[in-house]
């Protein structure tokens, strides 16, 4: 049995319904556990469920999360209309290296482009240093006799002999998947779609993928490494999707890396696009709940058992960049890894979570993570033979966390053994109480994931002190008092669904699709005619993608964006276009735009320095399949209110927090810090000083009070 | 939470050193990501530093070039000198590129930035980026004397109470090739001080300091104790290491002597060469800080770096000579020396820590091309080219990566943008590898032709072609420099006229390999 279920106490099983195909669900598998949102559209009604996944067969564990989950709703899988779905999958492989035998085809002179790479090394002091190995090895690597120009024009004509010839010794070598990457191809896709027709043609079972399909932008290192990452993963997502549509007989739809979903056949096509669904899927959700609380700007904030990420959301909608990297050969140093480019969810992910392990080094100083001890063996109170201490036992010790109400109780925690490895691993060399050294483990990992945070959104050209955090995920709303804190935040919220937030974005998410396109001209001499006509073919393309998604094309919303910088310079500010028909006389309007944000993210402008246009970029959306959806469906029952000895931090000594289920808050009600807010996947930790008001949407907003907290 | 009276936590501490590092690494992207050169925005040649009131260092960017390690430290203590420390008001912004006060040529361009609190200075940033131009000849080491090299600028307001100095902005502004430009990565440098002055200001406030005096002390002293138990740990004892450069005409040497006594280290260059007429001479800051770099590597890689990392390390070199340069000498591409520095110590430690330390590399090559396309349009484009790295103790050297230096190439789509050029190739040459039991990182071949129906100017500085990287422990040498036009060897250091047809090809070093092949099978990949 694949599936096991970590708890079945939340909801009763209901009475069976009808049998009518009218339940939408959102699947979300993750690292670690498989969450699955319902809702029955009929009567509203929503159940939640978790499992752990299973890593060994990816669709039959989805498909089995699905029946389970369907089981405790008491409905059948027929009854499901739609499944939504996020998984690791992608990621997974491309960090494991599980996917296919790739092959890459370059123009002749360039096939060592992936090993050659930047150049750069990542750790200046670092001498030992590795760097991240291609996905296609030196000897998968084949070149054609061809050349184009930056303007596009062909300086020489693909040879198509020798491209036979490519295409037979690939045939030799066993390549399952080819991924072409020919110069300025972003300028001109000649050469490599007639090399493509030759493939199919020949190599009839061997998938492939254009990199002026796939990105159709300048930078051949990043196109290329884009380009085989796609094609790497193209029969393990094909099989797999095939397998989840053929066992879960509903509409499928996948959700994106850049938070927009999609149909399956765009997931085939471009499967590596699929890579951060989970994180997006979650960053929607913070999103959608900052927009129903009418706030303009927030940080999203998403623990889990590893990672932690935070993301930027201005107007309900996550920011979407084209930067990423995947399989780092140090997770957490930038440009150990394997560039991507592709629409993503902007955020950033550091090594904290509920699992990070804490330790002394050997400047005698406390450190919290990046290692993780993940599920097995898990923090020292799952006693599963973890000793090392880990932010989830100093968060148990602190009385945060209670040894009986650990997913809903379905797993005990043994508060003896997380004392013994604070003690040993901490207090004990640092010469501090263990309560003091479980303290400061929660203030290193409060500090670190705030760090990241206030870098991510300073970097942005916003202050942190004006934002609203929404913090979820398994760990999220423990920290979240003490992350705000340190960003200056003066109030967090804890949506609805916070420990199973992924799965619930899956369902808020729009069907939605995001184009782009190398256009280099400078605002005053570019030819708006011709970037009215990009735009337009663009619009084109995602319309057909959209429909077949079901959005009527009278229903999709465009977004026209420009990459921009002044002359000369590196770096690009993305710029949203003035709405309506782009043309000559409106290039000051551009121009102005583009002045307006840099003086934001800058403090200042270059008055008269001449504007450059680098990208254009095209976002497409249409409606979330669930048209309207409330945030709500928790079912008030007996508040059970007890009483818990807790240590807060900038406290010398513990106080009594009042404990509360929190799915027995009614809406409305006011409940003082400090307090400790349980339902089964979550725990809010509301300080001393603060106030938690409940909403009617199900969400909790805690705002911060001065209480003896100091400066931190 | 308690000030930073008396003794600080080691949490408090942990809280507060991350938040510095991370001040200093938002205001080196500030900068980049502001740049307008592809020298700052594209190389990242810079470095951004965080001090205390005394102008002791606290942090610096993550991503800091090697050559700019503790040069801005020395550099504040000139201006803190010079300025006096009442002399410092909110709004004032200072600048100097003196060479012999930072960090070793012109080109540097150092922008410090007095953090106030109210009428209270509690500290500075501090940024020193490659300017794009500074007049003079263009980026090269053809001069004679530093005086050839463009302007110097002495420390001077750049901002003087938030007021711009005009004057200064002008001078700058007639006397560089590229205005826009450099004044625009000005710009960037000084917005990117202003960025990190209010985040000092919202950390102390944050965190209840009146001064950094009190966390200044404990990071350093921290840091310098890791690294003298390092220094501690090594046999007390005199080495010896030298390393040869292709030079101009006669070659150069880089010799050094090393002693260990106790918990401190001294690095001497007795024996290095005499300064020559040409711009290759180094400053003891820029040679002080290649060895702060090549140590801090072998012995303490893995902490922040700041003052504590310089402190038990004393350097000395002749005063006279190519790492010790007198005014005034030519430096402006003090780097072709300079980065051979880190070799010499390595191949004096070799007997004492052989597995901290790697084979030697390949230095950075730069190629500058100018002339016209055929719409008459003028043009001037420099790239850089790496080849390999030395091979470590157990495993391969890294193909094509710069060390010590660390830029990045520019992609051939990105450059055929900007430059009527067409590359030819940029492929890996696996035989450059030096072999050993572990091989040497890979040089490469890079060739490139004009588009333009027009001949172009080519200035090229590469090192290595008569000395290539030597391995290490019985290790092979990576094979040497080799420029070409169709085919035919070319001088390594000089300028020519590239005819539209002709083929010009760059065949960078490979690394040294690592120990001799007969004690286990050679791995190469």
């Amino acid at each position: 049995m694949a599936t096991r279920k970590t708890n079945a106490r939340e909801k009763p099983a209901g009475p069976a319904h009808p049998v009518t195909a009218r339940w939408i669900a959102g699947l979300d598998i993750g690292g670690t556990f498989s969450d699955v949102y319902m809702v029955d559209t009929a009567t509203a009604r929503v159940h939640r469920f978790k499992s752990l996944t299973t890593p060994e067969d990816p669709a039959r564990g989805a498909i089995e999360a699905v029946q389970a989950a369907c089981g405790e709703a008491g409905a059948a899988i027929d009854d499901l209309a739609i499944v939504l779905h996020a998984t690791t999958l992608v990621s997974n492989a491309l960090i494991e290296r599980k996917g296919a035998r790739t092959a890459l085809v370059a123009t002749r002179g360039f096939a060592d482009l992936l090993e050659i790479a930047r150049e750069k090394k990542y750790d200046i002091y670092d001498l030992g240093m590795e760097k991240a190995v291609p996905l296609a090895g030196q000897g998968a690597c084949y070149e054609l006799a061809e050349r184009i120009a930056a303007d596009g024009s062909v300086v020489q004509p693909l040879d198509e002999t020798a491209a036979q010839a490519a295409i037979e010794a690939i045939a030799r070598s066993g390549a399952q998947t080819v991924a072409v990457c020919l110069l300025h191809s972003y300028a001109n896709p000649l050469h490599e779609r007639r090399f493509g027709d030759f493939l199919a043609a020949r190599l009839p079972g061997v998938a492939f993928s254009l990199s002026s399909d796939l990105l159709p932008e300048m930078r051949e290192y990043e196109r290329a490494s884009s380009t085989v990452a796609n094609a790497y993963v193209l029969p393990l997502v094909d099989r797999y999707l095939a397998r989840l549509e053929e066992g879960v007989p509903a509409q499928l739809f996948v959700m994106l890396s850049s938070g927009g979903i999609t149909t399956p056949d765009i997931a085939r096509k471009f499967p590596v696009r699929l890579c951060e669904s989970g994180p997006a899927a979650g960053a929607v959700m913070a999103g959608k709940a900052g927009r129903a609380l009418a706030l303009s700007r927030i940080l999203s904030f998403d623990m889990g058992g590893t990672t932690a990420k935070t993301c930027l959301i201005e107007d309900g909608t996550p920011v979407v960049t084209t930067e990423f990297e995947v399989a780092r050969h140090h997770r957490f140093k930038k440009g150990s890894g394997l560039p991507l480019r592709m629409p993503v969810v902007d955020m950033i992910e550091i090594g904290a979570g509920g699992g990070s392990i804490a330790r002394v080094d050997d400047l005698g100083l406390l450190k919290v993570g990046p290692e993780s001890a993940g599920a097995d063996p898990g923090p020292a109170c799952y006693g599963r033979g973890g000793v090392l201490p880990t932010v989830t036992d100093a968060d148990l010790v602190l009385g945060y966390l209670a040894s009986d109400s650990f997913l809903g109780g379905a797993m005990a925690l043994d508060e003896e053994r997380a004392r013994a490895a604070i003690r040993d691993c901490v207090a004990e060399p640092l010469g501090l109480s263990i309560e003091t050294a479980a303290l400061g483990i929660h203030a290193v990992v409060d500090e670190a994931m705030a760090n990241a945070a206030r870098v991510h959104v300073v970097e942005r050209g916003f202050d942190p002190a004006g934002l609203v955090l929404v913090a979820f995920g398994g760990a999220g709303p423990v920290h979240a008092e003490g992350v705000a804190r340190r960003l200056g935040i003066a109030r967090f919220v804890v949506p609805g669904s916070a420990g199973v937030g992924s799965a619930l974005g899956l369902l808020l998410a729009p069907r939605a699709y995001r184009l782009s396109r190398t256009w280099i001209g400078t605002v005053d001499a570019i030819d708006w005619k011709a970037v009215e006509g990009a735009f337009r073919d663009m619009e084109e393309d995602a319309t057909a993608i959209l429909e077949r998604a079901g959005v009527p094309s009278s229903e999709i919303a465009f977004g026209r964006i420009a990459e921009m910088r002044y002359l000369g310079q590196r770096k690009e500010l993305t710029v949203r276009l003035p709405d309506g028909n782009l043309t000559a006389d409106r290039a000051g309007e551009v121009g102005h735009a583009f002045e307006a944000e840099y003086e934001r993210v800058y403090r200042r402008i270059h008055a008269g320095h001449e504007v450059e246009v680098r990208t254009l970029r095209l976002s497409a959306e249409g409606a979330p399949v669930v048209d309207s959806l409330s945030l709500a469906g928790t079912v008030a029952d007996e508040a059970t209110v007890r009483a818990r000895t807790v240590w807060l931090e900038g406290w010398d000594a513990p106080c009594e927090a009042r404990v509360c289920r929190r799915d027995g808050i009614p809406p409305g009600s006011r409940i003082d810090g400090p307090a400790i807010l349980e339902d089964t996947y979550t725990t809010v930790v509301v300080g001393q000083g603060s106030v938690a008001t409940s909403d009617e949407r199900g969400n909790l907003v805690v705002e911060l009070g001065g209480g003896g907290h100091g400066g931190v | 939470m308690a000030g930073c009276k008396g003794t600080i936590d080691p949490v408090k501490i942990e809280i507060c050193w991350n938040r510095l590092v991370s001040i200093a690494s938002e205001q080196a992207a500030t900068m980049v990501n502001s740049a307008f050169s592809t020298v700052l925005g594209e190389m990242e040649d810079l470095s951004a530093a965080v001090f205390d009131a005394r102008g002791v260092m606290l942090a610096q960017s993550v991503q800091g070039a090697p050559g700019h390690l503790g040069t801005l430290s020395i550099g504040m203590d000139h201006i803190i000198d010079a300025v006096g420390p009442v002399g410092f008001r909110p709004g004032d912004v200072f600048i100097t590129n003196d060479p012999w006060l930072v960090s070793g040529h012109k080109h540097d361009i150092t922008v410090v930035t007095p953090v106030h609190r109210g009428d209270d200075l509690v500290g500075f940033t501090a940024s020193n980026c490659h300017t794009v131009d500074i007049g003079g000849r263009i980026f090269s080491a053809a001069a004679e004397a530093v005086y050839e090299e463009g302007l110097q600028i002495p420390i001077l307001r750049l901002f003087d109470g938030g007021a711009p100095n005009d004057t200064l902005f002008s001078i700058i502004e007639d006397n560089v090739r590229s205005p826009e430009l450099v004044l625009g990565d000005l710009a960037a440098q000084v917005s990117a001080n202003q960025v990190a002055s209010e985040r000092m200001r919202a950390f102390m406030d944050l965190e209840g300091l009146v001064d950094l005096a009190g966390i200044a002390d404990e990071i350093t002293a921290r840091t310098e104790r890791k690294m003298r138990h390092a220094i501690a740990a090594l046999p007390d004892g005199t080495w010896r290491g030298s390393v040869m450069l292709d030079g101009f005409g006669e070659p150069l040497i880089v010799a050094v002597v090393i002693t260990v006594a106790d918990d401190e280290i001294e690095v001497d260059f007795a024996g290095t060469s005499a300064q020559i007429d040409k711009g290759v001479n180094c400053v003891l800051n820029y040679t002080k800080a290649f060895v702060f770099y090549a140590l801090k590597c072998a012995l303490s890689p893995d902490i922040p770096n700041n003052d504590g990392t310089l402190r038990p390390i004393r350097v000395r070199a002749p005063e006279g000579s190519i790492l010790n340069a007198r005014h005034p000498a030519p430096v402006g591409g003090r780097h072709l020396v300079g980065l051979f520095v880190p070799f010499a110590i390595f191949d004096a430690l070799a007997p004492v820590i052989p597995d901290r330390i790697l084979a030697e590399s390949s230095v950075l090559g730069a190629v500058t091309l100018a002339g016209e396309g055929d719409d008459g349009a003028p043009y001037v484009f420099t790239f850089f080219c790496s080849g390999g790295m030395g091979a470590r103790a157990d495993k391969n050297g890294l193909d094509a990566t710069a060390f010590p230096s660390n830029v990045a190439n520019a992609p051939v789509e990105v450059m055929e943008q900007v430059v009527p050029v067409l590359f030819t190739s940029r492929t890996l040459i696996p035989e450059s590898s030096g072999a050993g039991r572990f091989r040497g990182g890979a040089g490469q071949r890079i060739g490139l032709r004009l588009r333009s129906g027009k001949p172009a100017t080519v200035s090229t500085m590469f090192e290595r072609s008569r000395f290539p990287p030597r391995g290490m422990c019985g290790g092979e040498d990576g094979g040497p420099t080799r420029l070409s036009l169709d085919g035919e060897t070319i001088d390594a250091k000089q300028s020519f006229l590239l005819e539209p047809g002709t083929e010009f090809a760059i065949e960078t070093p490979g690394g040294g390999g690592y120990g001799s092949t007969d004690r286990g099978a050679s791995q190469t990949r």
